[in-house]
């Protein structure tokens, strides 16, 4: 049973990637590689922070302030020197490894007597603290991504990923846009790497290799959901991300407790996200 | 108003694909001006209206609207004088967005957008008195995504956006061609009818000599990027749709 808690717990941890995901491929139509990169360096600042001494909330900050960092690098190359999104998310997230072994100094900072994330609440035997923090964030960033895509700001990203003509039409730069967008999504994604890096213990360089698949995987699992019920409810969506990330995890745990050798794990991966893939492909949607 | 001054625009120069798609042209559109522009493919018409509207920016000359020289403005940047539609029915609203969501946007136009609700019961009601005008029903379908709407009624909701937010100028790119013949009558006939209740200057490029002869109270017809003939407000009157196809012989 732990071993389900684990992934629960892991699921959590990562719906704030799933969130910044969400962002980038279902508003802005981009399937961000700078994940990658800017997950290790969401964690790779948390644990240089953390050990300095520095207070979690403040950690959070740096930490989400060079996720948004990252995120405009990949938006500035992709609107401004017009290379192909993908390629630039490529090129940031290659870049990152090198900032990321320079910030550490090392390729592993382990976390010990630290005084981090968990330690904020007063400690009780009987509450599980870790489910307790990962629960809070997600609800706080599910509530301020609902709040958002409501506002008048929201409403013309959204738009944005639609219609390009009709978003400049409507006064909105949308270079600057998609670039607020991909800080975002980044910003959100370091989230996810404040909150792994203390809940394993550790940092390390390749901790984010391969991590937007998970990403892309919450995001189209909750898709996939979002279709059963016919619904454009943007909280319903926010709310599937999450799902997803957890269904996500669940199911990868299920394969490792049946038996499956852990080498595979991420041929599993792809696999799964390729058939989730094909299956919302059917009615996909609308131009 | 609208006013053009010595403008000119050549594609891919210094290159042996050069093109010249302007060449000096002069114009003066006023208000209640509803300007048709014909001429053959490649004669610089569409060229003509993305420079008014910022999609190119001219090589050379200046435009001026309502007095304020935006020669060097980008398009989303013209927007507070501009309102658009497309020749994609398609590409006027954002399909995945209500039609709440989308006449949201076109009532700030001119705005910026802020992180503020918008969308309150009194925008509600206003937004439903208003689509209740296109006699499409659309009023009990506001949270509906506009994708599902048809390409008809997308580009009625796309002149209606239009008139939501101070517009001064509508230019409007061959709008019906890809429109059925009862839809696309329909939608130059509810075009006619925004440009005169909100006394817009108006610019129509279109193949149709049936509009332009119809709903023109000045017809341009264009050649090889300039102005080769104009009929003015008394002239319009009389010019019939063979006298015009003879232009494009």
């Amino acid at each position: 049973m732990d071993f389900y808690t684990a992934a629960l717990l892991q699921g959590l941890g990562y719906a704030a990637m799933g969130l910044g995901i969400f962002i980038s491929l279902k508003i802005f139509n981009i399937p961000d590689i700078t994940t990658d990169g800017s997950y290790t360096l969401g964690g790779v600042i948390t644990a240089v922070g953390l050990v300095s001494g520095w207070h979690p909330l403040l950690t959070l900050l740096f930490a989400i302030a060079g996720g948004v960092g990252a995120g405009i690098a990949t938006g500035l190359i992709h609107t401004k020197l017009k290379v192909n999104s993908l390629l630039a998310g490529i090129l940031v997230m290659t870049a990152l490894y090198s900032v990321n072994l320079g910030i550490m100094g090392r390729p592993n900072i382990p976390l010990m007597n630290v005084n981090s994330i968990f330690e904020m609440l007063p400690a009780s035997e009987s509450m599980n603290m870790e489910l307790i923090i990962f629960l809070l964030t997600v609800f706080l960033l599910v509530a301020a991504l609902y709040y958002l895509l409501h506002t008048d700001f929201g409403i013309a990203m959204r738009a944005t990923g639609n219609s390009e003509r009709m978003v400049r039409a409507m006064g909105i730069n949308t270079g600057v846009m998609m670039i607020t967008g991909l800080a975002l999504a980044n910003g959100l994604t370091a989230i996810s790497g404040f909150l792994l890096v203390q809940y394993q213990g550790f940092a390390d360089i390749n901790m984010g290799i391969g991590i937007v698949i998970s990403g892309l995987a919450s995001v189209m699992i909750g898709e996939a959901i979002a279709k059963m019920f016919n619904s454009n409810n943007i909280l319903l969506q926010l709310i599937l991300v999450v799902a997803g990330s957890i269904l996500f995890r669940l199911i990868l745990a299920g394969a490792l407790s049946s038996g499956l050798n852990p080498n595979y794990l991420k041929l599993v991966t792809a696999s799964l996200v390729l058939v989730v893939l094909v299956l919302t492909k059917f009615k996909r949607s609308r131009s | 108003m609208i006013t053009i001054k010595n403008t000119g625009h050549i594609f891919s120069p210094g290159t042996p694909n050069a093109t010249i798609a302007l060449r000096d042209v002069n114009l003066q559109l006023n208000k209640g001006d509803f300007v048709v522009v014909l001429g053959a493919n490649g004669s610089g018409k569409s060229t003509l209206l993305n420079a008014i509207a910022g999609v190119i920016i001219p090589d050379q000359g200046e435009v001026i609207i309502d007095g304020n020289d935006v020669s060097d403005l980008r398009d989303f940047q013209r927007s507070k004088w501009i309102a658009r539609v497309f020749q994609d029915p398609l590409a006027g609203t954002a399909a995945d967005l209500s039609i709440l969501d989308n006449l949201r946007l076109a009532s700030i136009r001119t705005q910026s957008k802020k992180l503020r609700f918008g969308i309150n019961d009194k925008f509600k009601n206003q937004v439903a008195d208003a689509v209740s005008v296109l006699l499409l029903g659309l009023e009990n379908k506001l949270n509906q995504p506009v994708g599902t709407l048809s390409g008809g009624q997308r580009q009625a909701l796309t002149l209606l956006m239009a008139v939501m937010d101070n517009a001064s100028v509508l230019l409007m790119d061959e709008p019906t061609a890809a429109l059925d013949p009862a839809t696309a009558a329909r939608i130059m006939q509810l075009a006619d009818d925004l440009v005169k209740k909100h006394n817009l200057t108006a610019m129509l490029v279109t193949h149709s000599l049936k509009d332009a002869v119809k709903y023109g109270n000045r017809i341009i017809l264009m050649k090889e990027g300039a102005v080769y003939k104009e009929w003015d407000k008394t002239t319009c009157k009389e010019v019939t749709v063979e006298e015009l196809i003879a232009y494009y012989e």
